[in-house]
């Protein structure tokens, strides 16, 4: 979650301000400032980029939809990531659940190995993805946030503590899964 | 740090592909040039169920206060019913109208 320095976050209320007087085009800046993190976020979701880029695009459709939502008493960033979630946790629901999954070593012996520890961090994600949704949405939103509990629970419109109860209960679930 | 949360932290900096950016403008562009979706006429759905419920409200009245008698002679009376009939005709069409021009 990269741009959210001072300037960015004037680029994009001010990038507000020229859509909602009817400047189509100046939600370019929007659309390239924060692809990458809406897109990291949705390959959480669904480990798969095309799959991704799909859902990030919706995401971005439903921001261009509801820019006259956006007051500006939260900062710009928790209200475009708050509805990203929605629409990648609406997608989850709908979507069939996750493929059972094997968390004890490598797939195929003959398949090759991705790359590094990518394997582990797939299955890992994978593992999240088939927690019940609170837990799920906890997880993904803590670590999409690097561990930072408060804008997690912005993200996600609940109080700190109940987010704090809610990833520890998802971190057992997760260690059962991986036991 | 624990290794899954080491795992789950890492952020490989991942991408959408380069047309990305393209393509949501391009959808955007499309939604812009989407007409907004009509808005639901409630000022009209009220003014209909205010003009129902004064319409039951007077036919009520009329049969239950008014003389048996009374109602089956005007009932009888063909210029009364004929008006009558001309009177709901217009109110139909005056309401059509209005459904069409707003």
């Amino acid at each position: 979650m990269e741009p959210d320095d001072t300037a960015g976050s004037d680029a994009d209320a001010e990038a507000v301000r020229r859509v909602r007087a009817g400047d189509v085009e100046a939600f370019t800046g929007i659309v390239e400032r924060w692809q990458g993190p809406l897109f990291r976020l949705a390959l959480r979701y669904t480990n798969e980029r095309g799959a991704a880029e799909d859902l990030c695009q919706e995401a971005f459709l439903h921001a261009f939809r509801g820019m006259k939502s956006w007051r500006g008493e939260a900062r710009f960033s928790t209200w475009l990531i708050a509805l990203a979630t929605n629409v990648y946790r609406s997608h989850a629901r709908r979507a069939p659940p996750p493929e059972p999954i094997d968390l004890a070593g490598p797939r195929d012996p003959a398949a090759p190995l991705p790359a590094a520890d990518t394997a582990l961090g797939e299955r890992l994600r994978r593992a999240v993805n088939a927690l019940p949704a609170r837990y799920r949405d906890a997880l993904h939103l803590y670590y999409f946030h690097a561990a930072d509990v408060r804008e997690a629970a912005a993200s996600l419109a609940l109080p700190e503590g109940t987010l704090k109860a809610r990833l520890a209960r998802g971190r057992e679930l997760l260690a059962k899964l991986l036991a | 740090m624990d290794p899954i949360d080491r795992e789950l932290l890492a952020d490989d900096g991942a991408q959408p592909s380069p047309r990305f950016t393209a393509r949501v403008m391009s959808a955007v562009r499309r939604e812009a040039a989407t007409p907004p979706p009509l808005p639901f006429p409630w000022r009209r759905l009220v003014l209909g169920l205010a003009a129902c419920a004064l319409w039951l409200a007077f036919g009520y009245r009329a049969v239950r206060g008014g003389d048996a008698a009374e109602v089956m002679a005007l009932a009888r009376s063909w210029p009364l019913l004929l008006g009558y009939g001309l009177l709901l005709a217009l109110a139909s069409l005056r309401l059509v109208r209005f459904c069409v021009r707003s």
